[in-house]
């Protein structure tokens, strides 16, 4: 698992926080942040854990606060970086999976390997299925 | 046609002693139920990927021939679920017990499942997976937080279980088999 631990060696050169949602900017490229779904979790404890989600971004108020932006997969698919797998690099434009807790797009292959850690680890997601 | 069909029925029970019974596994995403199928099947951990559409395996288990259709948990696909409902005699329901935040979600499932029609006798066994995972939820707590006690119709039963490990399989077998033997 080469991909968890360059994601904790990545350095965050820049981050744009606001309220609504905000973009990463670690050494290996762009990528989105996604949110876990007020459904499904009202705290990403995951992400937190991982150092990946800063403190300053919780809003006052709780995270029921603010409206989350509906993040297409198109449009996540479309930031630099992501059409690859973070694990393995293999090509995910058709079939992509998201590592919620590190905010990664990963294959399936590697998102079967995520998912046998637990949600404590990594929460994964279907881009397309969930 | 119809005599010598039942006699081979009879002749199987007799002398082969195996009952045919159809089960459906389902549950959320990643609560490990390929895992499982293929810890009763072949008593190995394999490497999964995420199930999209479904794998089926015939378990032998003392005198029950389970046939167990394994069927994805995405969001998105189970409402395909009810596809495989017909002629089911027993559910496993497979839940991640370290996920805290998706127990509601599970019930929700678990619930619309033993409403349709063909469910309403079904056995079901819900596996409390990942008993190995740091907080996990004890069978008595997934119990309750799936609402099992007010289920009317259908036995049931919450087994432990670490699908990795094998722990706390045969014993929810046990059980699922002779539950499912006495029924017709």
């Amino acid at each position: 698992m080469a991909g968890v631990a360059s994601v904790k060696e990545a350095s965050v050169v820049s981050g744009e926080v606001d309220e609504q949602d905000y973009k990463l900017m670690p050494s290996v490229g762009t990528w989105l942040h996604l949110p876990r779904q007020e459904q499904v979790c009202s705290s990403p404890a995951g992400a937190s854990a991982s150092g990946l989600l800063p403190t300053t971004s919780q809003p006052e108020g709780g995270p029921e606060a603010t409206s989350r932006p509906e993040v297409s997969s198109a449009e996540v698919l479309d930031v630099p970086g992501n059409e690859r797998c973070f694990d393995c690099d293999t090509s995910c434009r058709a079939d992509a999976w998201v590592s919620m807790s590190h905010a990664t797009v990963i294959c399936i292959d590697c998102a079967g390997v995520h998912r046998s850690f637990g949600v404590h680890v990594s929460f994964v997601r279907s881009l397309a299925l969930d | 046609m119809g005599v010598s069909f039942s006699f081979a029925k009879i002749w199987e029970s007799l002398v082969v002693g195996k009952q045919d019974r159809k089960i459906v596994m389902v549950g959320l995403d990643a609560a490990g139920k390929t895992t499982l199928l293929y810890k009763l099947k072949l008593g190995e951990v394999v490497t999964t990927i995420p199930t999209i559409g479904f794998n089926v395996e015939t378990v032998e288990y003392k005198n029950i021939r389970l046939t167990v259709w394994d069927i994805g948990g995405q969001d998105k696909i189970r409402k395909l679920w009810r596809h495989y409902y017909l002629g089911t005699h027993g559910v496993m329901f497979v839940v991640d017990s370290s996920d805290r935040d998706r127990i509601e979600d599970a019930r929700e499932e678990l619930w619309k499942m033993m409403k349709e029609e063909e469910m309403r006798e079904a056995v079901l066994l819900v596996f409390a997976n990942k008993q190995d995972l740091p907080n996990a939820m004890a069978a008595e707590e997934v119990s309750e937080k799936l609402g099992l006690h007010a289920l009317r119709n259908s036995q049931w039963r919450t087994q432990s279980t670490c699908a990795t490990s094998g722990d706390g399989i045969h014993e929810g077998l046990d059980w699922f088999s002779r539950a499912l033997a006495s029924k017709r």
